[in-house]
């Protein structure tokens, strides 16, 4: 479980204004907003990697705010992956592996295992990380994250880059890797669809403010403020307010030419 | 002489040095410390390796320059034959007693030598990116 009291972090001119969220385990908390509203800030500060200005982080119970981000027991995959370019594929993924000093042989399983649930065996034979596909290079950093079996997962945006197909087969493959494996997902988006696929829990955040907080059919059906709903494009000043969600349509809307 | 010339190519070799670091993406170093990486090791692991064309290449530049120099090695040890005879105070010295055929023999070797250092450090920094 994390629990974040009274965060507050500052970078620049922004300002991340007391946050405080609790996440249970193997539960996927969404963190969505507009650009610029201060989710990577939040994910960066969480992680350890930009330093919080105030407040508490705790994992399962442990105070982290001040420990390094390789003690945290966190995974971390970032908008643009970082798969390193002087590794082959293989030893993308067996990187943390053989940090951890594990032996040869089980870091091959190891690698072959996570390989196979991801579908990318045919790629560990890959030289060259940089000729992968979009989503072929997001398989195998996903691989990378999981495979050290950190229990909790940090995701920026990470489906952003991928074409709708893609993106869909990704988004419902890591759904039901994240449900089988148990782990604890904390994702920013700025992806409606993408926060309503995967979200437990959601959280809405503006000018660096968590403005609501819920399961996402809470969130979505009682926006708690017009910009809310504005931005999740729910008329929170209509009364049957859904009808306004491309996201709740159940069929497309037929266009009657006369 | 050695003072002199290691004066001379050292900063060049920082500055390059400096620049390679510089470029790599921190991203990169960051995931690699949720890997596990303390920063020593994230400087072993993937720093250094990203940088090491980069390290090559700027070696290489320091010593071509320090090869082609000809001013601060004659102001600050002279240019005395058999003693502070590099190439370029050798091409001197031989222009000076007029013997052509050796000078023209060392100029084209250090023509060469300086193409090759450039041929290699296009790879090198072509490869790195």
């Amino acid at each position: 479980m994390i629990e974040v009291y009274n965060l507050v972090a500052k970078y620049g001119n922004f300002t991340l204004k007391e946050i405080n969220l609790s996440i249970g385990n193997s539960e996927c908390f969404v963190l969505i907003g507009p650009t610029g509203a201060g989710k990577t800030l939040f994910l960066e500060t969480l992680l350890g990697i930009k330093p919080l200005f105030k407040g508490r982080i705790f994992s399962n119970g442990k105070d982290i705010t001040k420990i390094p981000p390789e003690e945290r027991s966190f995974s971390y995959l970032p908008q643009d992956l970082a798969l390193f370019p002087h590794l082959d594929v293989k030893d993308n993924i067996g990187f943390g592996l053989k940090i951890k000093g594990l032996p040869p042989r089980e870091i091959s399983d190891k690698i072959s295992s996570i390989a196979k649930m991801l579908k990318i065996g045919y790629l560990l034979d890959r030289k060259n990380v940089r000729s992968l596909s979009g989503g072929e290079k997001q398989r195998v950093a996903l691989a990378r994250a999981i495979v050290i079996d950190s229990k909790t997962l940090f995701l920026d945006e990470p489906f952003g880059a991928l074409d709708t197909a893609a993106r869909y087969e990704l988004l419902t493959e890591f759904k039901a890797l994240q449900e089988r494996l148990g782990i604890t997902v904390i994702l920013v988006t700025h992806d409606l669809n993408e926060a309503t696929f995967l979200a437990d829990k959601m959280a809405v955040i503006m000018n660096g403010e968590i403005k609501q907080y819920g399961i996402p059919e809470e969130v979505y059906a009682q926006p708690e403020s017009d910009e809310v709903a504005k931005f999740l494009m729910v008329g929170k000043l209509f009364p049957n307010k859904t009808d306004l969600n491309p996201l709740l349509w159940k069929k497309p809307r037929k266009i009657k030419m006369d | 002489m050695i003072l002199a010339q290691f004066f001379l190519a050292y900063a060049l070799a920082v500055l390059v040095i400096k620049t390679t670091f510089a470029g790599i993406d921190i991203r990169l170093e960051q995931v690699a410390r949720f890997l596990g990486c303390t920063p020593w090791k994230v400087f072993w692991h993937v720093s250094l390796p990203l940088a090491r064309n980069g390290i090559i290449a700027a070696f290489i530049l320091a010593w071509a320059r320090a090869v082609g120099d000809f001013g601060s090695t004659s102001t600050i040890a002279g240019a005395v034959r058999g003693k502070t005879e590099t190439m370029p105070i050798s091409i001197y010295l031989n222009l000076a007693t007029v013997s052509l055929d050796r000078a023209v023999v060392l100029s084209v070797i250090l023509t060469l030598m300086t193409i090759a250092a450039l041929v290699t450090i296009c790879l090198l920094l072509e490869k790195r990116s």
